[in-house]
């Protein structure tokens, strides 16, 4: 009963807290309904909810966005240093 | 310009992985040991791979050339099963990782501890910055040349444990105990940290491209 006190009262900080975990362990049974009550009735809630997993996507496919022009490409210098130690290794 | 180090025992553990070289079979399959064509294809996309999850030049340039080094002398790791891209990203992963272990154990542990609190939520933990409704579909988003640009921005705005962290469970997509061991830290703070880090990265992206009308215009057009 003081568990559900404490998840009742438990403000929108600590349920973000949680809904970030549920993607990196699976989380109690008590826990789960508590977060699926509160992202009932608490908008923001739930829209942070699908905009983490939104991220997560974005994250997991950042490889295969086009890059940007003139960014990170191997310079001169650096393509010379490394070609230097890759003979160093197999003259 | 200090030289870079390398550590050789590392190299061979980490591409040698569970594989006895077959003398007489990889000299069929070995591909063409020629680390310059490697610089010349492949070069930039290892350093891009690199660069978005070390956020550093220097840190990026080092575990590539870290990453040929180790290919050069695993070729028989090679198998031919993949491509040369494929196989040569997959050596860099391991020299990310290993690099991220190293610098997370040099790292004063300040910036994991302090500033617990969000500025997003008020002092009773309720929202004061709720999540707005955004403007594209981030697939969508995607195809935009500027947006990966955005992303690495906000990444690079992290403290270095709380991107360390993301980067390895969601670049790498690392399980999140593989994420504690390289870090060394306990699967309570990695969540913290994972948790502060989708925090500040959603919050940037909103700000930055999804609520951001004008940058958008001008990055579709």
């Amino acid at each position: 009963m003081k568990r559900f006190f404490q998840f009742l009262f438990m403000p929108c900080e600590g349920y973000t807290e949680l809904l970030s975990a549920s993607m990196d362990t699976r989380l109690s049974r008590l826990d789960r309904v508590a977060v699926r009550l509160h992202t009932i009735y608490c908008r923001s809630c739930a829209r942070y909810r699908k905009q983490i997993r939104q991220l997560q996507c974005v994250l997991r496919g950042l490889d295969d966005v086009p890059p940007a022009a003139g960014n990170a490409v191997l310079d001169d210098d650096a393509r010379r240093r490394m070609l230097a130690a890759l003979r160093r290794e197999r003259p | 310009m200090p030289a870079v180090t390398t550590n050789h025992q590392d190299e061979t553990a980490a591409v040698g992985a569970g594989k006895s070289p077959g003398a007489g079979r990889s000299s069929i399959q070995r591909p063409d040991v020629d680390p310059e064509r490697w610089l010349h294809e492949h070069g930039d996309a290892l350093v891009r791979f690199a660069m978005v999850r070390l956020r550093n030049r220097e840190h990026a340039e080092e575990a590539v050339q870290e990453c040929l080094l180790a290919a050069l002398r695993g070729l028989n790791s090679f198998g031919g099963r993949s491509t040369e891209r494929t196989w040569l990203v997959g050596i860099l992963k391991r020299k990310v990782v290993d690099q991220m272990r190293r610098r997370s154990r040099e790292r004063p542990e300040s910036d994991a501890t302090t500033a617990r609190h969000s500025d997003q939520f008020d002092e009773r933990g309720l929202w004061q910055l709720a999540p707005k409704r955004w403007s594209q579909d981030p697939s969508d988003a995607m195809h935009q040349a500027d947006f990966g640009r955005v992303v690495n921005d906000c990444l690079s705005k992290l403290p270095p444990s709380l991107a360390d962290a993301i980067v390895l469970r969601e670049l790498h997509q690392l399980p999140a105990d593989e994420v504690c061991e390289t870090l060394a830290v306990s699967p309570q703070s990695l969540w913290q940290r994972l948790h502060r880090a989708r925090l500040a990265l959603r919050r940037c992206l909103e700000l930055n491209w999804f609520d951001a009308p004008s940058q958008r215009q001008e990055a579709s057009t």
